[in-house]
């Protein structure tokens, strides 16, 4: 693509579907370059069906209900247990060489996609994760305009215009309970919670609860909630990602990184997207969300591989 | 004779109130459309001068909603591990309080705030002691159920477990099916049945209503009129928060042409002389983070107030003689420990909070006005009685 004349992209640019042909096209057809429409020979190519898939891990294992992890805190001598594990995705898009970029335009999947947002669920119920459900997702499907894609965007959480809707009339995936966050009108937007093992066995489990939302939300009786000052939604880019052989992985170890998990410095346990709570600067930062005048770098999601 | 007995017959209310309320007695035709189920029930059950409340057109308040409303209401199955129902923080005797100052929920946690009394909730502008924008009873409902920090009835992620709980019994089946014809048992029709039950918990009845409604000259002793002007009048300034027919200001009724959003610092806390509260409650600011919404929370009605001790948001007036410690003092003094300070002192609080020369009398007077709020005929109303017993 980084040879097409300018005139060429402009031409391709004008529809997401003359797009879609119009990468299809350039790979070997160079010749084609001063034409603005492809010629009668070249292979069709419409949207193509996407399916990107998601995994959770802690490292290099799979995050999953049933185990026990360890080695975390600043010591890395504290071992967890997952207790929930799920959070809703929107607006994905493929970036191109250029930089360019494309959305993923989402199928509806009842009960895991609607109206353009997704919940990925990572906990089936077993072990600790007794309020969760035992079906579990990690994929993402819709279709994008054909092309060559290198990279990777999402947004983490629910947008703005779904976020505060009554969640009592919402469709399924806003309809989970456990996601609910009334009191910030809201939801959570992820949830990955983990119960930790006591240092004394027989001792209460402290918990490290991760919930991220909306906070600082201002609104109305008649208008709902109008603005929120830090909405929190995350957004993750991934610049080498093929999702013919990648998949995105949220891995547990990055997002809380050595804080020490097992010990409450204010608020309630763990991080609930409270501005003064000690344990959020972390997850937050390696999310990509700045919390104050920071702009840190986002290292909880990564692009791996999918293994064979 | 007093103001009140010069106005009466007719809409004694609008004269206590803002100037809002007032806009809302005289002023245009309300916008909002008409819910024709809510009216035939407020018709059949108020006075006729007595306001009615405003209710969305989506939210009947069928017989049969109210009926399986009450049910839900009195039902520990609501709860995760089926020890608490919402009558656990709302009983009727304590005017729907359940007289802690910080409510427990179903598996033992605390809560940082005191359950608030049911009274006339349905006349509530927005709901819980601080939410800008929470105004539904079913969203509402919401919270108590599903709501995780902290845990009340615990059911956050076993809505399955609670429909099927709901959908075994043969008396919801019946019940669900008379208030919700064509629907499946859902999420929603337990929080429409409990806001229609909700609505119904009307406080009318008191000796204050029997002078302001029906014109009972007799109804208040002398103490109780001297303490009504006292509350009504400047030197108090009760009214100004706690005005309109249900002494809260954050009311809303059907004739309301103005959704208004009132919250006030009333200078419970001054921890650092800017006017901060303790870390676990700072009212509205925990929602919206805006640092002007420190210790902003809702005047709650004062209706049956003589029932529902201890009070303010944290429980923190074990009486009305507290009460009225703090609002004579003009803010409350915390000589030592971890909350100490002078919130007489705090830039943060309503301007209506001010130092009153009062005399034993007024106070006196005062509680006995308080106590004339309260409607005895509520308390024992078998229409809002546990329908299991």
């Amino acid at each position: 693509m980084t040879q097409l004349p300018r005139t060429w992209r402009h031409a391709a640019l004008a529809t997401t579907s003359v797009l879609a042909l119009s990468v299809a096209a350039c790979g070997d057809n160079a010749h084609h370059h001063d034409h603005d429409e492809p010629t009668p020979d070249a292979p069709p190519a419409g949207p193509q069906a996407v399916s990107l898939r998601f995994a959770a891990a802690v490292g290099d294992e799979p995050a999953t209900c049933d185990q026990v992890f360890t080695g975390f805190g600043p010591n890395a001598d504290i071992s967890l247990q997952f207790q929930d594990l799920r959070f809703y995705v929107h607006d994905i898009e493929f970036i191109d060489a250029q930089g360019g970029s494309e959305p993923l335009a989402m199928d509806t999947v009842s009960p895991w996609q609607n109206e353009g947002v997704a919940l990925l669920d990572f906990e089936d119920q077993s072990g600790l994760c007794a309020n969760g459900t035992t079906d579990l997702r990690s994929i993402v499907t819709g279709t994008r305009a054909a092309g060559t894609y290198t990279g990777l965007r999402f947004t983490l959480g629910v947008p703005f215009e779904q976020n505060h809707q009554d969640a009592s009339l919402a469709a399924a995936p806003l309809n989970l309970t456990s996601l609910f966050w009334n009191w910030q009108g809201g939801y959570k937007f992820a949830r990955i919670d983990t119960s930790v093992e006591p240092v004394n066995p027989g001792d209460p489990r402290p918990v490290f609860n991760f919930h991220l939302g909306s906070t600082g939300c201002d609104g109305s009786p008649a208008g709902g909630v109008t603005a929120c000052t830090a909405d929190n939604l995350a957004v993750i880019e991934l610049t080498n990602f093929d999702v013919e052989a990648d998949q995105v992985v949220i891995d547990y170890r990055e997002l809380v990184g050595a804080i020490d998990l097992a010990v409450n410095g204010g608020g309630p346990p763990g991080c609930m997207s409270g501005t003064t709570d000690p344990e959020c600067p972390a997850p937050f930062a390696n999310l990509g969300l700045a919390m104050g005048d920071n702009s840190p770098a986002m290292t909880a999601f990564v692009a791996a591989p999918v293994s064979p | 004779m007093s103001r009140l007995a010069s106005l009466l017959p007719t809409k004694p209310v609008c004269l206590f109130a803002t100037a809002a309320w007032l806009l809302a007695c005289d002023g245009p035709a309300p916008t909002e459309p008409v819910n024709p189920t809510a009216d035939a029930y407020f018709d059949r059950v108020l006075p006729p001068n007595f306001p009615r409340p405003y209710v969305p057109e989506s939210e009947p308040m069928t017989d049969e909603r109210i009926a399986l409303g009450k049910h839900l209401f009195y039902d520990t199955r609501l709860s995760g591990n089926g020890t608490q129902s919402c009558e656990s923080c709302h009983q009727q005797q304590l005017a729907f309080t359940d007289g802690l100052a910080l409510a427990i929920g179903s598996t033992g946690e605390s809560h940082f705030r005191s359950s608030m009394a049911l009274t006339n909730v349905a006349y509530n502008a927005t709901l819980t002691w601080a939410s800008p924008f929470l105004s539904e009873l079913p969203e509402q409902a919401l919270l108590p159920m599903f709501g995780e920090a902290p845990v009340e009835l615990g059911m956050a992620g076993q809505e399955a477990e609670l429909l099927q709980r709901l959908g075994d019994d043969a008396t919801y089946q019946a019940l669900f099916a008379a208030a919700f014809p064509d629907e499946a048992i859902s999420v929603r029709a337990v929080v429409l049945a409990l806001g229609a039950f909700q609505r119904t918990i009307l406080s009318y009845r008191s000796p204050y209503d029997r002078l302001a409604y029906l014109g009972d000259e007799a109804a208040l002793s002398e103490g109780a009129r001297r303490g009504m002007d006292l509350f009504f009048g400047e030197k108090y300034e009760c009214f100004h928060c706690h005005g309109t027919v249900n002494f809260s200001d954050a009311t809303k009724t059907a004739n309301s042409t103005f959704d208004e959003v009132l919250f006030h610092n009333t200078g419970l806390y001054n921890l650092d002389g800017l006017g901060a509260y303790p870390a676990s409650d700072q009212g509205l600011m925990r929602v919206t983070a805006k640092p002007g919404d420190m210790g902003r929370f809702r005047a709650p009605t004062l209706r049956n107030v003589a029932l529902t001790a201890p009070y303010f948001h944290d429980g923190s007036a074990a009486t009305l003689d507290d009460v009225l410690d703090h609002y004579i003092r003009g803010g409350r003094l915390i000589e030592g420990g971890p909350n100490a300070g002078d919130g007489a002192l705090s830039p943060l609080r309503s301007g209506f909070i001010k130092p009153i020369d009062a005399t034993p009398q007024e106070r006196a007077d005062l509680l006995e006005f308080l106590h004339a709020l309260t409607d005895e005929a509520m308390l024992d109303d078998p229409a809002l009685a546990n329908p299991w017993d």
